[in-house]
């Protein structure tokens, strides 16, 4: 038996280019197609970061995406990477000026409206962020270097050049950091599943 | 203990981990990395691993997307912002060109003019205009010509008391500019009220006054943005700073008006929004 897990993170892949395209010369739809995609992700790792202001990260982070998406050229792998560059830059400011409110705060309090997404029931999207808040509470008690990586490389998809280039290390150090780090965390795991099924 | 030795300046929970961490190998670890199914004989944390991973990657829920109103309409908001700012820098520009053309001309007619009258190589009725104006030389070159100049032997020699005085005293400069109109006495108010507007303009180019056609290029080719900033006089229209109101400033296009006081530091927002250098700048486009 095996387990079936998603191809990669969701991307637009070949759709991307002229979402970018139609999204750089100012159309609406475009660019939430965009935010849809990337969204989730960009909370989730905001979430592992710092869960207090993961949404106010977000925001910020697609204020000023709002503000230089007409002179970004590139790929998608580049988009993506440049979206949790300035995402991993604002959770270090924000560590640093614990103390200092982000300057601008995206009003979350609109409802989802025709976001053509499948409705859920309220059950299952308790269970659902559950399930998220749970695994990204692991992360958590990594250590930052392996954290950074893996949050780099399975929520954000970035490949290993690109995650090296974010963090100023080698290819090879971030793939060691990753394999060490999702070790560590399968360790956690199964700590974790061994301690539920005794307290039960 | 004999056992504390190895592990100085390693992190406490390092032995543990070592001895708990699973023995995964790399292969593994990519092929659940690349959403590839794990096999059924695979240790158990495989498989917890790859449902960490399915979880981490799961499809959007519902409150990820509650902002999605918020971001359109601060894209939307952005849109607007830059066009709207980009659109006024254009409309600045020709202004201020217009102004440091203008300032670049009246400057080198006047200092031209300045230095002949000094030299008494004006028409004999503009010299005596000048004369009266600012006690240039009255005699021209030629003093058998009358009131009209007599060709090419107009030029004289320059006495050199008369010239001593004009390098040290800018503010002729300003008085000088009538001998360069047509009709000194009807238009002198109002091109001395140019003249102190371009006062910085014309000083600059009296230093090179010795070639005016130089400084002429010069000024003429200076660009409105440069560091100098626009001459005195020249008002910038269309490109005020921020308002406070605005959003946090995010990178801007290089050229750009200054940001509000209450902005981020241009330092801290640079390293946020293209920390790695992957947005083109316009240059690179």
């Amino acid at each position: 038996m095996a387990v079936g897990v998603r191809l990669g993170p969701v991307m637009l892949n070949a759709g991307f280019a002229e979402t970018l395209v139609r999204a750089r010369s100012g159309d609406e739809r475009a660019f939430a197609r965009i935010y849809g995609d990337l969204q989730p992700a960009l909370l989730r790792y905001s979430q592992a970061r710092d869960p207090r202001l993961a949404e106010d990260i977000t925001a910020e982070v697609w204020l000023q995406v709002s503000r230089a998406l007409h002179r970004f050229v590139g790929d998608e792998q580049k988009f993506r990477a440049w979206i949790f560059s300035i995402a991993r830059n604002k959770v270090i400011d924000q560590a640093r000026q614990q103390a200092r409110r982000p300057a601008i705060l995206l009003a979350d309090t609109e409802k989802i409206n025709g976001n053509g997404r499948d409705a859920r029931d309220v059950a299952e999207d308790y269970e659902d962020e559950e399930a998220t808040r749970r695994a990204l509470a692991l992360v958590r008690k990594l250590p930052p270097a392996q954290a950074d990586v893996i949050l780099l490389r399975v929520i954000a998809g970035l490949d290993f050049a690109y995650i090296a280039r974010l963090l100023g290390k080698t290819p090879g150090a971030v793939r060691v950091l990753l394999h060490r780090g999702l070790r560590r965390l399968a360790g956690m795991l199964s700590e974790q599943l061994t301690t539920e099924g005794v307290s039960r | 203990m004999s056992g504390d030795a190895p592990l100085v300046g390693i992190p406490e929970d390092m032995p543990r981990l070592l001895e708990s961490d699973p023995d995964l190998p790399d292969e593994l670890i990519d092929r659940i990395l690349d959403g590839q199914p794990v096999d059924a004989s695979a240790p158990l944390e495989a498989h917890l691993l790859a449902g960490w991973v399915a979880t981490l990657r799961s499809a959007a829920q519902q409150n990820e997307l509650r902002g999605e109103p918020s971001a359109v309409a601060a894209f939307r908001w952005a849109k607007t912002s830059s066009s709207g700012r980009r659109s006024r820098q254009r409309q600045l520009h020709p202004s201020v060109r217009k102004g440091i053309a203008g300032a670049a001309i009246v400057g080198v007619i006047s200092t031209g003019g300045v230095v002949a009258a000094a030299t008494g190589s004006l028409p004999a009725p503009l010299q005596v205009v000048a004369h009266v104006l600012f006690g240039a030389n009255p005699q021209p070159a030629d003093d058998s010509g009358g009131d009209e100049p007599a060709g090419s032997d107009f030029a004289s020699p320059l006495p050199a008391d008369v010239l001593k005085p004009i390098p040290n005293q800018p503010p002729s400069v300003g008085t000088s500019t009538p001998s360069a109109s047509p009709d000194p006495a009807s238009s002198q108010p109002d091109v001395r009220a140019e003249t102190d507007a371009l006062v910085p303009a014309a000083t600059a180019t009296h230093s090179t006054a010795s070639q005016p056609e130089t400084a002429a290029a010069d000024a003429a080719s200076a660009p409105p943005e440069s560091k100098g900033g626009p001459p005195a006089g020249v008002e910038p229209r269309g490109a005020p700073p921020e308002s406070p109101g605005g959003p946090p400033a995010g990178v801007e296009p290089r050229g750009a008006p200054p940001e509000s006081p209450g902005a981020p530091p241009a330092s801290a927002m640079d390293r946020s929004q293209d920390p790695t250098g992957m947005v083109e700048h316009p240059g690179e486009e």
